[in-house]
C-alpha cells in the first residue's frame, strides 16, 4: 500500500469521495476507518439507512463478488466483514429507533439435532453478517424445539439449517413439517446445507434454498430477503 | 549355446490361459510390508517440540469431551474435569498411552483373512462414507443400496483391499434407523474381510458388534478376547469430542475391539494454518482420547489417525493429497513413533472425477502413507471430490496404484543371481537378454504388470479406439461384477444374522425422529 493512502483525512473528503474511501477501507477490513466514516456521514446529516445501504452494504457486495470469483481469501473476507460490523454497531441504535429496516435481513442458523459440525455453518454466518445480515447462531444440535423458540423471539426472514452427517441431514425434513403445519413457512424462507446435501434433498424436503457454499448461500439469502420484501410490499 | 527352455509343453494355445481368463490378474493375499526408512521432516528436536506442545494442549488447554460418562471416567483416573473440559498432566497421559500395543491383529469371520495393524504393515481399505457414488455410464447420483453393495464386490474383489472401512457408498435409499442393520449384513455376507462399526449411537455399534460376533460364530467370551472388528472416531476440531463417538469407542474398548482416533484437523479453518500446528493439536485430540480407552480397558489397541489437511483459503473447501499434506502424514508418523502408536492415514483427493488431478493427488496421499510409516491405509480406493462421491471407475484405478505400491514394497533381491553376472558375460556386447535362459527363467514375475495402464505406443492405442484411463477402469469394473463371487458363509450364520436383523428392525433399530 501507497504510504499516502495512511495520510488521508476522511474529514477533509467531500461526500462522494468519502464514499468511495469507505468502500476501498471495507475492502482492505479497515474497522477504525469504517467506525470514523460512519461517524462523520452522520454527523453531516446522512440517514442511518443510506449509510447503511451505499456505504456499508454495497461495500460488502464488491467483496462478496471478490470473495465468489475466487480473488478474495476467507480471513480476507472475514476482516471486511468486521469493518461492516463496526460501522453497523453504530448505525443499529439509530435504525432500531427508526421504521428503517436494521440490516439486509434477519438469519437464525443452526446445526440440526444429532450433529455437531459447525465449521461449514460458522462460516456460512459470517459471510451472511459481513453482507450485512442480523444472524442469530444457535450454534449446534438444535431440536425442532430450539427452532421454534428462536423464530419466535427473532422473527427472522430466514432460517438457515446445516448438517454434516447422512444420518442427521433428515431431521430437517422434520423442522420444516413442523414449520408447515403451524403456518410459520409462509412468513419464513428455509435455507439448508452441508457437506452431504444436494439440491434434490432440498427440493424433496420442500426447503427454499439449498446453498452448496458460503458465497452461494449470501447470493440465495439476499434473493429470498429481496422475495420477502417484494412480498411484504405487494401484501401492502 | 544350451537349450533354452521354458519348462514343457503347456498345450499349445488352447492351453494358455492369458488369453482368455478374469478381468485382472490379480496378486497374492497377503499384508504388505514397508521396510523402508520413513522421511522425517522434523529433527529430533522438532518431535520433542511438538510433544511438548500437545502435552501442554491436553495440561494447559484441555479438550472437551462431550459425554458426561467418559468426562468422569477420566475424572476418576485423576484428571482436572471442568465442565466438560478435561486437563491431564503429561506424566499421566504417557503411562496410559504406553498400554496401547504397537502392533496388533484383526481377525474377520474368515480367519485367512486376519490383518497386522502396527510395526512395518500396511493394510488398504475401501473409500467409506460418502454420500453420493458415480460411474460413466450413469453419472453422479446419491448412494443407494445397489451401488454400496457393487463397492463390497469390489472389495471382496481385490486382493490389494484388506479390509472392508465404512460404507463405501451411504445407501440413502434406507431409512437411516435400520440403514445399519442391512448394510452390516451386507458387508458380512458379501466379503469375509474385517470389517468396521459406526459410532453414530449406541444401536449401531452394538448391532454392529453383536452381527460380527455371529458372523464369525463366537461365543460373547470369544469375541471380547481378541480384536474382530474396529471403529473409527473422529473428534471435532478443534479439542472436542462429540458423545455418540465417545460412546462407542467406550462401548467397543469394554468389549475388547479396537479404535482409530482420527481428528480432523484441517488447518487455516479447524487448526493452525501451519501445519506443525496442526499435526500438534491433532496428536493432542487423538491422545486423549486413546487415553480414554487405555483408562477403560488397558491394552485395548488403539490406532493414532492423521487426516491433517490443508484448506483452500479462497473459499474454506478442503484440499487433499497436497505438499502440505503429505508433510503432516509424514510428521504424523514421527509422533506415531514417538508414541510407539501405530498410524492410520488416507487416500484422498479433492478431484471432482477420475481425472489427472484425481490421480495425483492420490498418489501424492499414497506416497505419504509410504513414506510416512502408516499402518492403516483409510479411503484407500475408489474417493472423490473430498470425500463426498465414490466412483466406480477411480476404485478401479485406485486399485491399479495399491498394486504398484505393494509390489514396490517388496524386498529387492541382490544375490549373485539377481546381479546376473552370468548372463552379462553370456549376452555380452553385441546380444540381446530377450532370450536368455536368465530373462527365460524369469519372465513372467520380473516386474509387475499393470492391468489398466496402457503401454502401447501411440499407432496401436489409437487404432484400439484411443481409450483413456477411466474408459478402462469402465470395462474393468463391469467384468469384475460378472466374476465376483461371494465368500462361503454358514447357512445356519447367514439365518442367524437376517433373523437379528429382522428382530433389531421390528425393535426399531437404532430411534430417529423421522
Amino acid at each position: 500500500m501507497p504510504d499516502n493512502e495512511d495520510t488521508i483525512i476522511l474529514e477533509d473528503l467531500n461526500d462522494g469521495d468519502l464514499v468511495e474511501q469507505m468502500h476501498d477501507d471495507i475492502y482492505d477490513g479497515l474497522v477504525d476507518e469504517i467506525e470514523q466514516g460512519t461517524k462523520i456521514l452522520l454527523n453531516r446529516g446522512w440517514d442511518a439507512n443510506n449509510v447503511l445501504t451505499e456505504v456499508l452494504v454495497e461495500g460488502m457486495r464488491v467483496v462478496g463478488v471478490d470473495f465468489r470469483d475466487g480473488i478474495l481469501f476467507v480471513p480476507e473476507v472475514l476482516l471486511s466483514a468486521n469493518a461492516m460490523k463496526g460501522g453497523m454497531g453504530l448505525l443499529r441504535p439509530i435504525l432500531a429507533q427508526s421504521d428503517n429496516i436494521a440490516s439486509t435481513g434477519k438469519y437464525v442458523i443452526g446445526t440440526v439435532k444429532g450433529d455437531i459440525h459447525d465449521i461449514g455453518k460458522n462460516l456460512v454466518g459470517m459471510m451472511l453478517e459481513g453482507a450485512g445480515f442480523e444472524v442469530v447462531d444457535l450454534g449446534i444440535n438444535n431440536s425442532v424445539e430450539d427452532y421454534l423458540h428462536a423464530i419466535d423471539k427473532h422473527q427472522p426472514h430466514i432460517l438457515g439449517m446445516s448438517a454434516l452427517l447422512t444420518t442427521t441431514m433428515p431431521y430437517m425434513k422434520v423442522v420444516i413439517e413442523e414449520l408447515d403445519k403451524r403456518g410459520i413457512l409462509k412468513q419464513l424462507h428455509v435455507m439448508v446445507g452441508g457437506a452431504p446435501l444436494n439440491q434434490e434433498f432440498a427440493d424433496a424436503i420442500n426447503s427454499d434454498a439449498y446453498g452448496r457454499d458460503a458465497a452461494v448461500s449470501v447470493e440465495l439469502a439476499k434473493a429470498l430477503v429481496g422475495k420477502t420484501q417484494g412480498r411484504v410490499l405487494e401484501a401492502m | 549355446m544350451a537349450r533354452l527352455s521354458r519348462g514343457g509343453r503347456s498345450g499349445g494355445r488352447a492351453g494358455n490361459a492369458r488369453r482368455s481368463g478374469p478381468a485382472i490378474k490379480q496378486m497374492d493375499w497377503g499384508i504388505p510390508l514397508n521396510s523402508d526408512m520413513p522421511t522425517t521432516p522434523l529433527p529430533p528436536e522438532g518431535v520433542e517440540a511438538m510433544h511438548d506442545g500437545a502435552m501442554r494442549i491436553l495440561e494447559e488447554i484441555g479438550i472437551e469431551f462431550l459425554n458426561e460418562e467418559a468426562a468422569l471416567i477420566l475424572k476418576k483416573a485423576g484428571c482436572t474435569l471442568n465442565d466438560t473440559n478435561v486437563r491431564m498432566d503429561r506424566e499421566f497421559v504417557m503411562e496410559k498411552v504406553a498400554l496401547a500395543p504397537s502392533q496388533f491383529k484383526i481377525t474377520p469371520r474368515n480367519p485367512d483373512k486376519e490383518i497386522i495393524i502396527g510395526g512395518g504393515h500396511m493394510v488398504f481399505g475401501n473409500v467409506s462414507s460418502p454420500p453420493n457414488c458415480s460411474d460413466l455410464d450413469r453419472g453422479r447420483r446419491p448412494g443407494d443400496r445397489a451401488a454400496f453393495q457393487d463397492f463390497l464386490k469390489f472389495t471382496q474383489y481385490f486382493n490389494c483391499i484388506h479390509f472392508a472401512a465404512g460404507y463405501p457408498v451411504e445407501p440413502l435409499d434406507i431409512h437411516a434407523s435400520v440403514r445399519h442393520l442391512d448394510c452390516l449384513y451386507d458387508k458380512l455376507t458379501l466379503t469375509d474381510k474385517v470389517t468396521h462399526g459406526y459410532c453414530l449411537g449406541s444401536e449401531r455399534i452394538e448391532d454392529a458388534m453383536e452381527m460380527v460376533r455371529i458372523a464369525a460364530g463366537l461365543s460373547d467370551e470369544e469375541f471380547a478376547q481378541s480384536p474382530r472388528m474396529y471403529t473409527n472416531i473422529n473428534s471435532s476440531s478443534p479439542l472436542k469430542h462429540d458423545w455418540p463417538m465417545l460412546d462407542g469407542l467406550m462401548r467397543m474398548t469394554r468389549r475388547g475391539q479396537p479404535t482409530i482416533v482420527t481428528p480432523f484437523t484441517l488447518a487455516g479453518a479447524m487448526a493452525p494454518i501451519t501445519m506443525a500446528g496442526a499435526v500438534m493439536q491433532s496428536v493432542a485430540e487423538a491422545l486423549a482420547a486413546i487415553v480414554l480407552v487405555q483408562c477403560i480397558r488397558p491394552g485395548t489397541p488403539t490406532v493414532i489417525g492423521s487426516f491433517t489437511s490443508n484448506v483452500d483459503m479462497k473459499t474454506g473447501a478442503p484440499a487433499f493429497g497436497t505438499p502440505d499434506y503429505v508433510r503432516a502424514t509424514q510428521m504424523a508418523g514421527q509422533m506415531a513413533r514417538f508414541y510407539d502408536l501405530p498410524l492410520r492415514s488416507a487416500n484422498a483427493n479433492a478431484a471432482n472425477c477420475p481425472d489427472s488431478q484425481s490421480a495425483w493427488e492420490s498418489m501424492n496421499s499414497l506416497w505419504a502413507a509410504v513414506t510416512s510409516g502408516t499402518n492403516v491405509v483409510y479411503h484407500a480406493a475408489g474417493w472423490l471430490e473430498g470425500g463426498l462421491c465414490a466412483s466406480y471407475e477411480k476404485f478401479i484405478m485406485d486399485c491399479e496404484t495399491l498394486q504398484q505400491m505393494i509390489a514396490y514394497m517388496k524386498p529387492v533381491p541382490c544375490s549373485p543371481d539377481d546381479l546376473a553376472f552370468d548372463a552379462i558375460k553370456e549376452v555380452g556386447p553385441d546380444g540381446h537378454f530377450f532370450g536368455v535362459q536368465h530373462t527365460q527363467d524369469r519372465y513372467e514375475k520380473a516386474f509387475y504388470n499393470p492391468f489398466i495402464s496402457d503401454w502401447s505406443n501411440f499407432e496401436n492405442w489409437e487404432d484400439g479406439g484411443s481409450v483413456q484411463t477411466p474408459q478402462r477402469a469402465n470395462k474393468i469394473w463391469k467384468k469384475i461384477l460378472e466374476e465376483y463371487e461371494a465368500p462361503t458363509i454358514d447357512e445356519a450364520i447367514k439365518e442367524e444374522l437376517a433373523d437379528f436383523v429382522a428382530r433389531r428392525k421390528s425393535e426399531g433399530g437404532a430411534p430417529t425422529d423421522f
